[in-house]
């Protein structure tokens, strides 16, 4: 499948296409019927796609750790880091890369092996730690971008420096998705900085294939909403009303225009709209969750109530469809200084629900098919920054994981070198983190295109090359 | 010898006159190549270097001589004879990071030496066969020439139709030609109502009013429409309407974007240039050299002068990765971005494709782009010129002063006096009596650390003079009960000056009795305190006495038996001798100042001290200077105004970056234009000045009537914008991966016609509205639709969905909220929130027209972002249509709507002399340009009736207003509305 050949197909088509944004009600029944998907295919860009090929995962959850998180001290152990702290630099690892008189800096936090796998993971995860055989660590990342917002767009869109649809943009125009009452990509409690809506925007992707937000990242998730998702005056009968007369006062336009499948997607959009009201809200109202699934994920307050409830969300969107869900932690991993309260901090807010999240999609039987992806822009040096309990930007190597749908369980790939510096084995370049993300969804990166401006664009630009290692 | 085997490699012809050895040493490098060689390159570097690679990487190729010679991407691979200069030899050594041959695994050492002994023997390679299609591009750019967008405009005859009657315009007969070939009819003449609407919204973005429908569908003349058309063209806000189109193609924004969002304080100079330009019929080819190079081009005047300044702004609007620490790199990125805009906005080609490689498809080589690439380079854009960021080492976009030289005298007095008064505030903050105690002689005791007894009360503000913070009061009460002791800690034993510190005043006690314990005993003196004191014009003397080193010694002030108020601030105690040498320099200076006030026959104030300076000396001193401070910042900042603007930079020719890596260079490319354009017409082969940047040059051959694009890309985006699709259906690419244009006769006529009516938009605009195609209706009709689904032959008009824009002014301007001013700026200066550079500035709420909200970058107006607006990092002549439910949401729930709706309904709930009828009527009239047909209205008023009872029981006035409300926003959010029929 090329989609970009079809949307060029016509003006008419592309119109149908375009007619309708998250799909339409009319033709959520059908979607049953495989005859008719093709039809529904044509008017509407959302719903289901074929794939490439046969895919590993179905829809992702991608856990952001906004800031950078330090890979020795939580999933990349390094004996020699351990030995030698305090220690310069030996010269021959300085090249172009540290200031020559930073020190070594081990881990605060001893580091076990664990479950059946006996991967390596530190103590600082403890409740992550159990769930280890789930765990595909990718532990030689490296990327572009010695700066947070070069490296948090280049992990969103694979460009820190052009503008670029987002990952979730892509994973949706490919794929389409399978609630068309919800959006098809959502982020919940996304950040304002380091390029804020760029890295859920759609850049020159029609605008349909852009994130939904949900919050931000400096309010509390039980205080957001969708945006204008709720009439402020009207009760949804008196809401309904007008809109009768609205649909009737459409209709007459469209009996006047005989033909039209622009006015037809506005008249259904209407239709869709007033039903994500419904929809919308029921979702995100945590209430009707058990009193064991809210203390699984630590709400009910204490430090994990807010990201509890974000992973909680997540949960509940995979459940009903929703193809690619993002989940901000707030902008609390650039750890300059304070090291070790600070991510004790963090860890104390994520640990729990992370693993409530995959505990709790195992037992729905949805971890078979949801990709789970957790880490953050770049990690740290292993070395201390100035006098300070803490560590600089590191985009040379880093450790983010994988679990799920079609990644290996309790597997460590590829390495950095002695200390955690540089990433040496198997190395896992941003783009190529992409090629697999898409491959793991049936989408060959190579082949998922987009003409604009005369040119086949793709979320991987020219590079990208599938970590095939890690496939299950 | 090796030399001469290299002469034979590379000069065949030549290599027969050579000596027989050298064919000797040629049959040894052959052998060596056969040995060792070939196998090596067959086993490991044809897998991504022959012809069957499954893709040829780095479009390398290894497997015959001609292709190693002429080399890969990033040039010749092979330096013969030099191995340490071979970047194949480097590769294979794996001596750089970026560079190893074969990736998955080095070669071993002896391999190795095998490769420079045969380079080192000028490589000689017997696969002489021919190399095939490896650089493709350079066989199709023959063909690609060809493409019809770089052939010259042609004139065209215009073509005969049979239906003489319906073509009112040239226009029309190539229209209908191509209908009547493809057996289509043309849809009837629209009525006057849609016309009208069609119009107005055309050509100014706002409905029309009442009174204009009425005035038109009142007026029978053959030339209604015709005046119609000219009174909207000369309305203000054609301009701001059609500049408006212009500004998604200079993708203008108010900030940065990106990952450092700074606002763009002053790029609203350059819209309302834009804006200015429709407005004044600028030609366009005026406009063009004005964007690209207005900073060359003479100026009868000042004004004319900024003008082309403001108007390259066009070429620093771009977004930048200001946080790039590498300086080449963020050149080379915007260097890319204005290759990026300029070809796309003017040409319709994707230029900067060719940055890394030859483009893909079009006949624009990399090197070419580089030519481009070295006129912009030579420009400058960034100033490294400090400024309010978080990291004073970003470098930041220039801009340039729109300053005429008696304001810049003006500006230099003012930063002369802003300056003088910020000092003065700063010591008036930090000592406000005047007087710092650490510049006193002598051991201070302030009041600050003077024992108390009573309830003395604090004085700070800076009236009269005193020292350190403040002082104390007696508030003229509680007289005998307080005293202030002042308790020095002397160094050495000795006799010392006591002088004590009040500040003076009409209301001032006149017997303060001040007692002083020294050696001599306690001994008391009374002070007037209505009279100044000498010292500093803060101290009296009290006399001389003598203390013991230590804290023993100390000045008792108490307001026993006084009348007045009493004050206390300080006392000090000078050693003897130091007091006498003050005594000595206090008489000098004060000599000084008194024959110098005499020479200049002086009056106070001085006179280089400000009105608002010495009102505010006068009164009160901190409020007055800091407002005085603020007026002369306000003004400075209007007297120097400046511009986003670039200047000519250092002149120079740029190299080839290899891949786009600015690191890896190639040759260096003179300064030139696309070829291909200058290969169909030997006249746009202007030769660059080598002392300017070219921009000159390149703004006059793209503004050039012998350029094959610039016109024709001009009337097609006019085109789209009155048709709602472009002849050319991809406005921004005429390459070709572009769209072929629909009717290029027509096409061509256009382009005609506009560069010989004085490359006039106005003259294009009215051109292409006064035919039948324009007028058509946009009726339906199964047979034409059967053929032509798309109406790619305009066989009706079609339907067009009113932008962003278009929309919020029609639902601001229905419900009488619309703000219709014009030009200037709303984006507060101070747009930067937090001071955090990585946040994008907030949008800001007003109700001017939907061009003059700003554009902040990431951070899109919320009307814009649910409406395709286009993300302005980008150029965008033309926007994605969609119909998504977030847009359905905002019609039904967002404050916009649901306030605008409210006013509108108050409005007609408030026309007295109507009744509900009448009202809904009314609303039907400025909503759609028609009255209500019966039906309509008894609907409505059974939904305002049947609505207000819904509401709740009470039936107050406020559910009437809701009721209509309700149905307000129906119509606002209904598609006859939202749509152009």
């Amino acid at each position: 499948m090329n989609p970009s050949s079809k949307v060029l197909l016509s003006r008419r088509e592309l119109l149908r296409r375009c007619g309708c944004g998250f799909g339409y009600l009319a033709l959520t029944s059908l979607l049953a019927d495989a005859a008719r998907t093709v039809l529904a295919a044509e008017a509407n860009p959302l719903v289901p796609k074929p794939t490439h090929f046969s895919p590993r995962a179905k829809r992702v959850i991608f856990l952001f750790m906004h800031g950078g998180p330090s890979q020795v001290d939580t999933f990349d152990p390094k004996p020699l880091l351990i030995r030698d702290n305090g220690k310069l630099v030996p010269p021959d690892k300085t090249s172009g890369l540290l200031t020559p008189n930073s020190k070594l800096l081990a881990p605060h936090w001893e580091f076990h092996k664990r479950g059946q796998s006996g991967l390596e993971i530190s103590d600082l995860f403890p409740e992550l730690a159990k769930r280890a055989d789930h765990l595909c660590l990718v532990r030689s990342m490296h990327t572009e971008g010695q700066d947070h917002g070069q490296a948090v767009l280049n992990l969103h869109t694979g460009s820190g420096r052009q503008v670029r649809p987002s990952m979730g943009s892509w994973v949706v125009y490919g794929l389409g998705t399978d609630n068309q009452n919800l959006p098809g990509f959502v982020t919940i409690s996304p950040p304002a900085i380091n390029g804020g809506p760029q890295n859920y925007g759609s850049a020159f992707l029609p605008a349909v294939y852009q994130g939904t937000p949900i919050g931000s990242d400096n309010t509390p998730l039980s205080q957001a909403q969708i945006r204008h998702i709720k009439n402020p005056k009207l009760s949804p009968e008196m809401q309904r009303q007008q809109l009768d007369l609205l649909q009737e006062i459409n209709r007459d336009h469209l009996k006047t225009a005989q033909l039209d499948s622009q006015l037809e997607g506005v008249i259904e959009s209407y239709e869709l709209a007033f039903r994500m009201q419904t929809e919308v809200p029921k979702l995100t109202d945590l209430t009707t969750e058990s009193k064991a699934t809210l203390d699984l994920y630590g709400i009910g307050g204490g430090p994990t109530e807010n990201f509890g409830r974000q992973c909680l969300l997540a949960r509940r969107f995979a459940q009903h469809g929703v193809r690619f869900i993002q989940v901000n932690h707030a902008f609390k991993w650039d750890q300059h200084q304070n090291l070790k309260q600070d991510l004790e901090r963090n860890v104390r807010e994520v640990d729990q629900p992370i693993a409530a999240l995959l505990h709790d999609l195992e037992s729905l039987g949805l971890l078979a098919d949801t990709l789970v992806l957790w880490g953050g822009e770049f990690g740290r040096t292993p070395t201390a920054q100035g006098n300070a309990d803490g560590r600089d930007h590191n985009p040379h190597g880093f450790t983010m994981w994988m679990a799920g749908g079609g990644v290996k369980g309790g597997f460590a790939y590829g390495a950095t070198d002695d200390y955690g510096y540089r990433a040496v084995e198997n190395k896992v370049h941003m783009h190529d983190l992409h090629a697999t993300l898409l491959h793991l969804l049936g989408l060959d990166h190579t082949r998922l295109t987009y003409r604009y401006a005369g040119r086949d664009f793709r979320l991987t630009d020219v590079h990208g090359n599938v970590a095939k290692g890690i496939l299950s | 010898m090796i030399l001469l085997c290299l002469a034979a490699f590379w000069e065949p012809s030549r290599a027969a006159e050579r000596s027989a050895a050298s064919s000797q040493n040629a049959a040894a490098g052959m052998q060596l190549f056969e040995r060792k060689i070939r196998p090596v390159l067959i086993e490991r570097c044809y897998e991504c270097h022959s012809t069957d690679a499954k893709k040829i990487k780095g479009g390398l190729r290894l497997d015959t001589r001609d292709a190693w010679m002429q080399g890969g991407d990033g040039g010749p691979i092979i330096v013969p004879g030099d191995p340490d200069k071979s970047r194949l030899v480097q590769a294979l050594r794996y001596a750089s990071e970026d560079l190893q041959m074969p990736p998955k695994e080095k070669l071993s050492a002896e391999q190795i030496a095998d490769f420079e002994a045969w380079v080192r023997m000028g490589a000689p390679d017997p696969r002489t066969s021919e190399i095939s299609n490896l650089k493709s591009q350079i066989s199709n750019s023959q063909t690609a020439a060809k493409h019809w967008a770089f052939q010259p405009v042609t004139d065209h005859p215009v073509p005969r139709v049979k239906d003489r009657r319906w073509p009112k315009s040239p226009i029309d007969n190539f229209i209908l030609a191509d209908l009547e070939e493809k057996k289509l009819k043309p849809a009837a003449a629209a009525d006057k109502r849609t016309l009208i609407r069609r119009a107005a919204f055309d050509l100014t973005g706002l409905p029309p009013r009442p009174e204009e429908i009425e005035a038109f569908l009142a007026d029978p003349s053959p030339e209604a429409f015709a005046k119609v058309v000219e009174r909207l063209l000369d309305s203000p806000h054609f301009g701001e309407r059609w500049g408006r189109h212009w500004l998604d193609v200079a993708r203008y924004a108010d900030s940065n974007g990106l990952e450092i969002n700074q606002p763009f304080p002053n790029a609203w100079r350059y819209r309302d240039y834009v804006m200015e330009s429709f407005n004044s019929g600028k030609p366009f080819d005026q406009f063009i050299r004005e964007q690209l190079a207005g900073d060359l081009l003479p100026a009868r005047n000042d004004e004319e002068r900024f003008e082309r300044l403001t108007a390259t702004g066009f070429l620093v609007l771009g977004p930048k990765a200001l946080f790039e620490p590498n300086q080449e790199k963020l050149v080379m990125d915007v260097v890319d971005e204005q290759i990026d805009v300029s070809t796309k906005a003017f040409l319709g080609l994707t230029a900067s494709c060719a940055r890394c490689h030859d483009h893909k498809f079009d006949p624009i080589p990399t090197r070419d782009y580089y030519a481009l690439a070295g006129i912009f380079k030579s420009t400058a854009t960034l100033a490294s010129a400090a400024g309010p960021q978080s990291r004073p080492d970003a470098p930041r976009w220039l801009e340039r002063p729109l300053v005429t030289a008696e304001k810049a005298k003006e500006i230099e007095a003012s930063t002369r006096e802003l300056a003088r008064l910020s000092e003065e505030l700063r010591v008036l903050r930090e000592f406000p009596g005047g007087v710092q105690s650490s510049k006193l002689p002598g051991i201070v005791v302030d009041n600050a650390a003077a024992q108390l007894t009573g309830r003395w009360k604090q004085q700070k503000l800076p009236v009269g003079t005193f020292v350190d913070q403040d002082y104390w009061h007696d508030a003229n009460s509680d007289k005998g009960k307080m005293t202030a002791r002042f308790a020095p800690k002397l160094p050495h034993t000795g006799s010392y000056e006591v002088l004590i510190a009040y500040v003076p005043r009409y209301d001032r006690a006149t017997n303060v009795p001040v007692a002083i314990h020294s050696l001599d005993g306690p001994h008391e003196v009374t002070v007037n305190q209505k009279l100044p004191p000498q010292y500093r014009n803060a101290f009296v003397s009290v006399g001389a006495y003598r203390f013991q080193a230590g804290t023993n010694g100390a000045v008792v002030i108490s307001n026993a038996g006084t009348k007045g108020f009493v004050t206390v601030d300080a006392a000090i105690f000078v050693p003897i001798d130091e007091w006498k040498l003050e005594l000595a320099m206090a008489e000098e200076a004060s000599k000084k100042a008194l024959s110098q006030s005499q020479s200049e026959g002086s009056a106070m104030p001085t006179p280089q001290m400000s009105q608002a300076s010495a009102t505010a000396m006068a009164e009160a001193p901190v409020d007055r200077l800091s407002y005085a401070i603020l007026d002369l910042r306000a003004k400075i900042q209007t007297d120097a105004a400046t511009a986003m603007a670039v200047q000519e930079g250092s002149i120079q020719n740029s190299r080839i970056n290899i891949r786009g890596d600015y690191e890896k260079l190639g040759d260096e490319v003179p300064r030139g234009f696309l070829k291909v354009l200058v290969r169909t017409n030997s006249k746009l082969a202007s030769p660059i000045d080598p002392k300017s940047s070219g921009r000159l040059e390149l703004a006059n051959w793209i503004a050039s009537p012998e350029n094959p694009l610039t016109a024709r890309v001009a009337v097609n985006r006019i085109w789209l914008h009155l048709f709602g699709r472009g002849l050319v259906e991809t406005p921004d690419n005429f390459g070709l991966m572009g769209e072929k244009p629909t009717h290029p006769e027509l096409l061509d006529y256009l382009a005609r016609r506009f560069v010989a009516e004085g490359w006039s938009m106005k003259k294009m605009v009215r051109a292409i509205m006064l035919t039948s195609v324009y007028q058509m209706s946009s009726e339906h009709s199964p047979k034409a639709y059967a053929k032509d689904p798309d109406n790619r032959y305009l066989w009706r008009m079609n339907r067009r969905r009113l932008e962003a824009e278009a929309l919020r002014d029609a639902i601001l301007s229905v419900s009488s909220a619309l703000d219709l001013t014009r030009g200037g700026s709303i984006l507060p200066t101070n747009n930067a929130p937090r001071n955090n550079p990585m946040l994008a500035p907030e949008p800001v709420a007003s109700n001017r027209r939907s061009v003059y909200l700003p554009v902040l970058r990431n951070n899109v107006n919320d009307v814009f972002q649910v409406f395709d607006f286009s993300d302005p990092h980008a150029v965008a002549g033309k926007r994605h249509i969609t119909t998504t439910a977030p847009q359905a949401l905002f019609m039904m729930n967002s404050e916009v709507m649901l306030e605008q709706s409210r006013r509108w309904a108050e409005a007609l709930l408030a026309r007295s002399a109507s009744d509900d009828r009448q009202r809904v009527s009314g609303a039907y009239v400025q909503a759609f340009g028609r009255p209500a047909k019966i039906e309509e209205v008894n609907r409505a008023l059974k939904f305002i009736e049947k609505f207000q009872a819904g509401l709740s029981s009470s039936g107050s006035t406020s559910n009437r207003l809701e009721a209509w409300q309700a149905f307000c926003q129906v119509l606002l959010a209904s598609t006859e509305f939202r749509y152009l029929n």
